[in-house]
């Protein structure tokens, strides 16, 4: 650090021997600096929009939308850095509207910072008359960046009051699972099946954009530009794969999905659809998740006997550990009133059972059950136990 | 017996008063009063009603007339004095006269943040109107988060989470920089040295992005009693501010006692331990059910003096609550359980490291016990300052250790009371936190061409610096932020390093349970294995410590001893960049070994055995000056070796150098070697105590020979006749005369080529 003293005072005595520039005169403020842009078109396959697949994509603030795929504008960013703070800038933003069969993607683009107000002053305009704004990720990276930026220039940030659609979200409850990683990369190789060669990963791009300032040369941000164009049209395919896959939920090709999709219209409360769903997964890792939730879906519903039939299979076929003994045992005891089957059940789960608190349970409902037994001579209606089936 | 009746008790024991050097009485303070101002809200007089306040002390008035009236002012009153009202009577009013008025408080620790948090809320429950105070740092729930930067009038936080939480996502704070009015900054005197100048660096960040929202804030700024605070808080906020420095609150009559342990052999000059008298001391106001604090030097002595006075308490049940030890290293839990209990009564005494000398509200004991110096003038009265009572008596004793200092203080009360209490020193343009803070800064809001950061003359010089570094790109007449990186994680405020070791209770196989944790430098003292560890006066012996994973397992246990441990410090030179004649600058390594331990008796204090201790040594680089001097320089100077003089050099040397570097006396370090390993030579080195140094040690290079010189001034001007903490530290025959001397000698020789 002390060679950084020397060169201050050099610089210091540097500057004292210059003549004195005069500073610029701050009362008429500079014109302001132009940002630069690029307007492509793309093919996309035309995109069904379904009211059903946005509510279940994008929950509360969809449910009741009637979209078309132009209402729509998706939007990607390329910025600075990727620390959240007040110091990262978006130098590029491209923004997507459908037209029919294409799509047009805007590209804004700084050349250097002071052109940054007029970037955001050209960006608002394009979110006039549309309904959703539609991005990978941007709920918690892009959106809130360009709400920071807004800020700094005193500018209102339309998509504050618009439906926004961040993919990633529906992306991970259908695919995660199967996946385990979900970027857009992974997600447009695995399930829109076209990887794209020669991309720069995102993580390089902030390096990129130093490399520009300091050399001046356009080149290497082309390739910044063309994968960000591609990121966006990305998303309109993602969009479309992703409606057809929630509208169609026991079209899913594989088991994971199909216990995915399930689980998003049970959370949803359209039980009908992810009973069947559940009920398609007949073998596989998620089998016996499954058959979990199949039978919490059959208890909410009060079905005793097709609980029982479930839980039966599942215990033929080894599947679930002790899950089936221990639940058959509850069933019989609380619903079907049949204490020595439920005693069996019981005993059968703790033959299984390697976890010591659960056997602890097992030996308590054990106990409970055999007094039942016992006393049934003496027959006092036992009080309604906590446990529902 | 009360406390009054205790004092005339121990005047008539022959035995105690052998031992008092000096008693001296401070006299009692009656309240000054004034009404309340004439505007204020009706809500607030209500409220204020309810807690039977119906007249303000004299400086609580001063102080809400000023603030009302827009000036940034500094309040310098003891704890007790009521000086939170000093702050929350104008930023309420001024919230209730205005619904979009913001405030921001600052707090040197989570703990004080809390604390003041549920104070205020409890005072606007009161007054019934709906404001909203919230505490935001690292504690803070995420999903909170939003509510409190959109919603709160008043938020409270700390430096860290202002520097690294708070301005560099400022836009999301938008409502409360449009519309800060005050900015409240609590016990400044905490602010000195590097941290000091991290904070002040950190303000002038804050005052830029409100003006830039077009905010101009006030600044309320309280501090306890230091030589300098108008100084220290005009150079922290970068702000001049009314200074209201005379408390109108009461105070009892006070007693301060100092007590010197007799000798207990003749011979050899030794005396009774501190610690011994000072448990003696303890617990007899204990058994007089007086209420007591003591203050002890070291975490363990703590621990040691709890267990003593626990014993005292303890009932059939084995329940021993009554008295509790506090320090750093307790879980915080443990610690609010602590101070709720000295609030309520429930916790008669309470033995303690100076962890509880920052503001936490313990309530108002009767009585001070000091188990040695505390090692400063404005530190004693601070820890003195927790017994004292608004309408009765209090008494201080402080009890003399062995040691030098302590013991030319206790003969020699007057140094004590005559002496002001230290300068609070902070250098905000020290180059490496300028720099620092600089480029937090330009991350914040880019700089104008013209701009200066906080009036510094530097500023353009250094930016361009940072432009060509990569780190800031110049467009369009400013400087923006270029790198990728986020530069407010990289600076820390703070100069002791964050790696704590976790403490965890193995007694239990089925159940381990962290009860606590330690700082890395600490860990060999008190956690190596086979120690006995006493945390919350209860005994552990260290089974095994983890060093790599961090952690110490412990297991209960009940034996007659405790252990202490020996820590050796050595320093060693890795590089040399600068050298004038016998003075050089480099880079050093500053290694801490702690390699036996000693077995020692409870109560009686006698030696049963040591034992060795295998950790690695502890290092720490960082920069340092040193002066090689060479044996002729000694040559007929009256003490029998360097030794004398060294120290007495080396002493002053560590009490004038902060002055001059603008720094706080732990921010460096100065030690010498009679025969250095490295030099071969009588040494002297002055270093850093920042890893990586923060230019101290370089500035102590360039400034040596002045140094020297106003060493020698200070020494032969000393009025004392041997030799006292303010000049050569231990008196001895001839250590002043040798140690001026020997400094003549060297600029002679050295410096006036």
């Amino acid at each position: 650090m002390s060679n950084l003293r020397d060169r201050l005072k050099k610089i210091a005595a540097e500057r004292k021997d210059a003549p004195q520039a005069a500073p610029a005169p701050r009362a008429d403020p500079a014109p302001r600096a132009v940002c630069a842009q690029i307007v492509r078109e793309a093919e996309i396959p035309p995109l069904r929009l379904s009211a059903n697949a946005l509510a279940l994509m994008g929950g509360e603030a969809f449910s009741g939308l009637r979209l078309a795929p132009e209402d729509l504008l998706f939007l990607d960013t390329e910025t600075t850095g990727l620390s959240g703070g007040v110091g990262t800038i978006a130098f590029e933003v491209g923004v997507g509207e459908v037209l029919g069969e294409r799509m047009r993607i805007t590209q804004l683009y700084l050349r250097d910072y002071d052109e940054e107000e007029d970037l955001l002053r050209r960006l608002l305009p394009l979110f006039a008359g549309k309904r959703a704004v539609v991005t990978f990720n941007g709920k918690s990276f892009d959106l809130p960046l360009l709400t920071s930026r807004c800020t700094l220039y005193r500018l209102r940030a339309p998509w504050q009051e618009m439906a926004h659609l961040d993919l990633v979200h529906p992306a991970r409850r259908l695919y995660k699972l199967r996946l385990r990683s979900c970027t857009l990369g992974d997600l447009e190789e695995k399930i829109l099946g076209a990887p794209r060669a020669g991309d720069i990963p995102g993580r390089e791009v902030p390096a990129l954009w130093a490399q520009f300032l300091r050399t001046r040369d356009e080149g290497p941000l082309q390739r910044v530009f063309e994968h960000n164009f591609q990121d966006v049209r990305a998303m309109a395919l993602l969009l479309q794969a992703l409606a057809r896959a929630h509208d169609e939920p026991e079209g899913q090709m594989h088991f994971e999905d199909l216990y995915s999709v399930g689980r998003i219209y049970d959370q949803a409360g359209r039980a009908d659809v992810a009973e069947r769903c559940y009920a398609h997964v007949v073998t596989g890792s998620c089998r016996v998740r499954a058959g979990q939730a199949l039978h919490r879906l059959y208890r909410r519903q009060g079905r005793a006997q097709d609980a029982l039939r479930l839980l039966e299979e599942m215990a033929a076929s080894g599947a679930g550990g002790t899950f089936p003994y221990v639940e058959m045992a509850k069933l019989y005891e609380h619903r079907l009133h049949d204490p020595a089957r439920a005693l069996r059940c019981t005993d059968l789960a703790l033959a299984l059972s390697r976890d010591a608190a659960e056997q602890a349970e097992l030996l308590h409902r054990r106990a409970r059950l055999a007094r039942r037994l016992d006393g049934s001579a003496v027959s006092k209606r036992t009080k309604s136990t906590r446990e529902r089936v | 017996m009360n406390l009054d009746q205790y004092l005339d008790s121990l005047r008539q024991n022959p035995a105690f008063l052998s031992c008092v050097t000096h008693w001296e009485v401070l006299p009692a303070q009656p309240a000054r009063l004034m009404d309340m101002p004439a505007g204020l809200s009706e809500p607030i007089v209500r409220a204020l009603h309810k807690r039977g306040i119906y007249q303000l002390y004299t400086h609580q008035r001063r102080a809400v007339d000023a603030a009302l009236s827009g000036r940034s002012i500094t309040v310098v009153t003891p704890t007790a004095s009521g000086k939170t009202y000093c702050y929350n009577l104008p930023v309420l009013e001024t919230i209730l006269r205005d619904r979009n008025a913001r405030a921001l408080y600052l707090f040197p620790t989570k703990a004080l943040a809390a604390d003041q948090n549920a104070e205020i809320n409890a005072f606007i429950a009161d007054m019934g109107e709906e404001v909203k105070a919230f505490t935001y740092d690292g504690d803070t729930p995420v999903n909170a988060r939003n509510a409190v930067r959109l919603a709160g009038h008043i938020v409270l936080t700390n430096p860290d989470m202002l520097h690294s939480g708070i301005l560099p996502h400022h836009t999301k704070w938008v409502k409360l920089f449009e519309n800060l009015r005050y900015v409240v900054i609590d016990e400044i005197h905490a602010y000195r040295g590097v941290f000091g100048s991290n904070l002040a660096n950190v303000i002038r960040r804050l005052r830029r992005i409100c003006a830039f929202y077009g905010a101009h804030p006030q600044f309320v700024c309280c501090s306890a009693t230091i030589a300098n605070p108008g100084e220290l808080a005009a150079r922290l906020t970068g702000l001049p501010t009314d200074l209201i420095d005379e408390s109108g609150a009461p105070m009892g009559e006070r007693h301060f006692i100092f007590y010197n342990p007799p000798v207990v052999n003749e011979q050899l000059g030794i005396r009774a331990g501190a610690v011994a008298h000072a448990r003696r001391i303890a617990s007899s106001l204990l058994k007089n059910d007086i209420y007591s604090i003591t203050f002890a030097r070291s975490r363990l002595n703590v621990e040691v003096l709890t267990t003593y006075l626990k014993r005292l308490v303890r009932d059939q049940l084995g329940r021993d609550d009554a008295v509790r030890g506090y320090r750093g290293g307790y879980l915080p839990t443990l610690r609010r359980e602590i101070e709720r209990g000295l609030r309520d009564g429930t916790v008669k005494a309470v033995v303690s490291t100076n962890a509880l000398e920052l503001g936490i509200d313990i309530g108002q004991l009767e009585a001070c016990v000091l188990c040695g110096y505390p090692g400063s003038v404005a530190s004693t009265w601070q820890q003195a300052g927790r017994a004292g009572r608004r309408k009765s008596t209090s008494a201080t004793f402080f009890v003399a250790s062995s040691a030098p200092q302590d013991q030319y203080i206790v003969n020699h009360p007057e140094y004590f009371f005559q002496q002001s209490p230290e300068h609070a020193l902070i250098n905000p343009d020290n180059l490496y936190i300028l720099l620092n803070h600089l480029k937090c800064a330009a991350y914040e809001l880019p700089f104008a061409q013209d701009e200066r950061f906080g009036e510094n003359e530097g500023t353009q010089d250094m930016l361009q610096y940072l432009e060509e570094e990569h780190i800031l790109h110049l467009a369009g007449g400013k400087y923006h932020w270029m790198a990728e990186e986020f530069p407010a994680s990289d600076v820390s405020l703070r100069t002791a390093l964050d790696e704590n070791f976790l403490i965890i209770d193995i007694t239990n196989p089925d159940h381990h349970e962290v009860i606590g944790e330690m700082d890395r430098y600490t860990v060999p003292m008190l956690l190596h294995d086979r120690a006995i560890y006493l945390h919350n006066a209860t005994q552990y012996q260290v089974e095994k410590l983890d060093f790599p994973a961090k952690r110490a397992y412990i297991k209960h246990v009940d034996v007659d001893y405790y252990t202490d441990a020996d820590l050796s410090v050595s320093l060693r030179v890795l590089d040399e960049f600068k050298r004038r004649g016998c003075c050089a600058f480099g880079e050093v390594l500053v290694s801490s070994l702690v390699t036996m331990f000693k077995k020692m008796k409870f109560d009686t204090h006698e030696n049963l055995g040591y034992g060795e201790v295998n950790l690695p040594e502890l290092e720490m680089h960082t920069t340092a000056c040193w002066l090689e001097l060479n044996d002729e320089l000694f040559a007929g100077l009256e003490s029998e070796d360097a030794h004398g003089a060294m120290a007495g050099v080396a002493h002053a040397l560590s009490m004038l150098a902060p002055l001059y570097l603008m720094c706080a006396t732990w921010d460096i370090n100065v030690r010498y070697h009679v025969k250095d390993p490295f030099t071969d030579r009588p040494t002297l080195y002055l270093y850093d105590t920042v890893t990586g140094g923060v230019g101290l040690a370089d500035k102590a290079f360039d400034m040596m020979p002045v140094l020297l010189s106003r060493a020698r001034e200070t020494i032969a001007a000393c009025p004392c006749e041997k030799g006292c903490p303010s000049c050569v530290g231990t008196p001895s025959e001839n250590g002043k005369r040798d140690a001026v001397t020997l400094i003549g000698r060297i600029l002679d020789e050295q410096f006036a080529r």
